[in-house]
């Protein structure tokens, strides 16, 4: 009599989709970190109007350049006086005593700048300009560098090296000097010619990872076999180069909304988006606040630079713990 | 044989690739045919130009490096009787033609699966391309929407699951356990005799009339070997399709080509029956070719080698390529190229000495190979 073969043993249900991807994230606990600092920032941005609610009478265009001669100059969303009762709209419920000089009858609890604006309110607000701004800006640039980048890689030749040297001329100046240069030449100094010029700058760096990975791809014997089936090259870049590019551009990207957020808030400080004086931008809110620091009035400076650090922090981290990720060849 | 029954026909094709060290010379008047239903061998040494010679018929090569110098790759489309010309064809003639009617599987498995695509997906993708898929009756208003120029996404997506149906009962009939489950399956989950089974099905899913086959089981172990030929000669024979078998290994050639043709040098220098080259190799190439082979059987001896190199292509030799290394080398073998001359029964040989002028030696005359070779 021949013994039975052994039961096959339980086979786990094969994964699929983002159900695997979130079962990997949550054995890393950096990458989860970084992904709830950003769901944070995202709900910050999705409900401000709810959490910093602006009263009827004061509600504008948080995105409108306020203060512009000949205009009706209305105070933006954010900006409230604390003398006014009305104008402190923050119902916070916690009292806070002491971070602010003011009368302690008032619930903000960031605290207000000298102008009496609420600091809270330029936080919350100043999340939607920034993931606005950091996505933007990245996106731009990553759809111009991977149109460019796969042209450029995939027919070589004098295309190549007609993008290839435009890109040098890019990355030859520093990134910082030429988005001042660009905005200056606008002679607008907004937060829409700071995104332009970033989105100006920031391109080449993903034209050249872009071309470089097609180099690589498309020596694979994979693409010579999909030419074999008579796909066509714009096919071809498509569904066969661009995803095996992918990963490293998702993880640049992720790491770079970080980074354009950062550059912005840098532009902003130094005071490239001085037309919109009212503008809660956290880059702006320091530099408002940073003549105060001596005098003992820190949450002016503190809290929106805590902002940003958490922004780029937490893009930062989960840019790292995507890059390990992104790994097709991992067991399923 | 009749004309029509030639499906390839490649007449006097010459090209060379332009390189910082000048032209190599890759090609030089190869002449080749290819017959509708057949398998034919293509053997050589590495370097001589099998696989050139088959990216040309479906003009893979790159033309900035590759520069075609003449001659034409005629091939004779399905049931039409006009012949089309690959090397001056279109490229949307060509990407009609590439996978449709002549597809190739390539030489490693390993690296000729997209790591990012679904296996169903890879194969789905060239139905997709050149095939009508039909598709269930459209409704009245669907038929409307599309006399006016619209394309509906139910129609593409019905036409998506009907190509994943055709290439699982294609997973299928190539022999893989549970064909459904496997359009799933990503490539870096298959083993390489699972992965040129794909590449197999992913070559035949349209029905090629042929089937270009580049080394495909040099790297795989002799088992899968054996597993993968029995099902090309399987498949050959359920479609009616033909084959070019590009190898070096010579007993494959013996067990599957109906015809072999032998380069040496960037030039067919013999091509014939398959029992005829094997038994009366008459070019010396060939000759030499033969006695390199093991025998199984018989007294152990010293193999006898061909003298000399492979030589370079960019300052090839003149006339007859092989002539340097040719041990019945005459004079007149360094000023022309020998055009092939008919030795009776489709049998050519590009050799001055079967041009009816000369005597052949005993040597090449009785030069067969013995039995048992492996």
């Amino acid at each position: 009599m021949t013994t039975p073969l052994p039961p096959t043993g339980h086979v786990a249900p094969r994964q699929r989709g983002f159900r695997f991807l979130w079962y990997r994230v949550r054995k890393s606990p950096l990458t989860l970190i970084g992904f709830g600092l950003i769901v944070i920032y995202l709900l910050l941005a999705i409900f401000a109007p709810i959490l910093a609610p602006v009263p009827a009478e004061q509600r504008g265009d948080a995105y409108a350049p306020v203060g512009h001669e000949g205009e009706d100059i209305l105070p933006a969303p954010w900006f409230t006086n604390v003398n006014n009762p009305v104008a402190c709209a923050s119902k916070w419920p916690i009292p806070v005593i002491g971070w602010f000089d003011h009368s302690a009858t008032m619930t903000c609890p960031f605290g207000t700048s000298n102008h009496g604006a609420d600091i809270y309110y330029g936080v919350v607000w100043g999340a939607r300009i920034s993931v606005a701004m950091g996505v933007g800006v990245t996106m731009t640039g990553v759809i111009i560098g991977l149109v460019l980048g796969l042209l450029a890689g995939w027919y070589g030749g004098w295309l190549d090296e007609i993008l290839l040297r435009i890109t040098d001329i890019f990355l030859s100046l520093p990134l910082l000097v030429l988005a001042i240069a660009i905005i200056v030449a606008f002679r607008n100094a907004s937060l829409w010619s700071v995104a332009f010029a970033l989105a100006i700058v920031w391109w080449p760096t993903y034209t050249r990872l872009v071309r470089g990975q097609v180099l690589v791809i498309r020596e694979n014997q994979y693409i010579e076999a999909a030419k074999a089936s008579g796909l066509p090259d714009w096919y071809i870049l498509i569904r066969h180069v661009t995803p095996n590019i992918l990963s490293p551009i998702v993880v640049q990207a992720t790491l770079d909304i970080g980074s354009v957020v950062l550059t912005a808030a840098a532009l902003s400080y130094i005071g490239f988006t001085s037309n919109s004086p009212l503008l809660p931008e956290w880059g702006r809110l320091v530099a408002l606040g940073q003549d105060y620091i001596a005098t003992g009035q820190w949450w002016t400076v503190v809290f929106p630079g805590l902002a940003i650090f958490g922004f780029v922090l937490g893009f930062n981290l989960l840019g790292d713990g995507l890059r390990d990720l992104l790994d097709p060849r991992g067991a399923r | 044989m009749a004309d029509e029954d030639v499906l390839i026909d490649i007449r006097d094709l010459s090209l060379h690739f332009d390189t910082y060290a000048g032209a190599v010379k890759a090609l030089d008047g190869v002449e080749l045919a290819v017959h509708r239903n057949e398998t034919l061998g293509l053997v050589g040494e590495s370097g001589c130009g099998k696989t050139v010679t088959a990216m040309t018929i479906l003009r893979l090569l790159a033309s900035p490096p590759a520069v075609y110098t003449g001659g034409q790759v005629m091939f004779r489309r399905g049931t039409q009787s006009d012949e089309i010309d690959m090397l001056r064809a279109s490229m949307q003639e060509i990407q009609s033609i590439r996978g449709n009617e002549i597809s190739m599987i390539f030489q490693e498995p390993m690296t000729s699966l997209n790591p990012v695509m679904r296996v169903g997906d890879q194969i789905a993708e060239t139905m997709l391309r050149h095939q009508d898929l039909g598709f269930p009756k459209p409704s009245d208003l669907e038929r409307y929407l599309e006399s006016r120029g619209w394309r509906l996404t139910k129609k593409l997506r019905g036409r998506r699951s009907e190509a994943m149906r055709r290439a699982a009962e294609m997973l299928g009939r190539i022999g893989l356990a549970d064909p459904v489950a496997m359009l799933e399956r990503y490539p870096h989950e298959l083993s390489g005799g699972m992965r040129q089974r794909i590449m197999i099905a992913m070559a035949l899913s349209c029905r090629p009339h042929l089937l270009i086959a580049d080394e495909p089981t040099t790297a795989l172990d002799v088992t899968i070997q054996a597993q993968i030929m029995d099902l090309m000669k399987e498949l050959k024979r359920e479609e009616k399709a033909s084959i070019l078998l590009i190898t070096h290994h010579l007993g494959i050639v013996a067990e599957m080509c109906d015809r072999v043709a032998v380069m040496y040098a960037g030039s067919v220098v013999e091509q014939g029956m398959t029992n005829d080259i094997f038994h009366k190799p008459s070019h010396p190439y060939t000759v030499g070719l033969l006695r390199a082979i093991p025998s199984l059987s018989g007294p152990r001896e010293e193999l006898p080698v061909i003298p000399g190199r492979i030589p370079d292509l960019i300052d090839p030799p003149s006339g007859c390529r092989f002539h340097p290394r040719c041990p019945y080398a005459m004079p007149e073998c360094a000023k022309k190229r020998p055009p092939p001359h008919d030795v009776g029964n489709g049998h050519n040989v590009a050799c001055v000495l079967y041009d009816g002028t000369h005597v052949v030696p005993e040597a090449l005359r009785n030069a067969g190979v013995r039995e048992g070779v492996a």
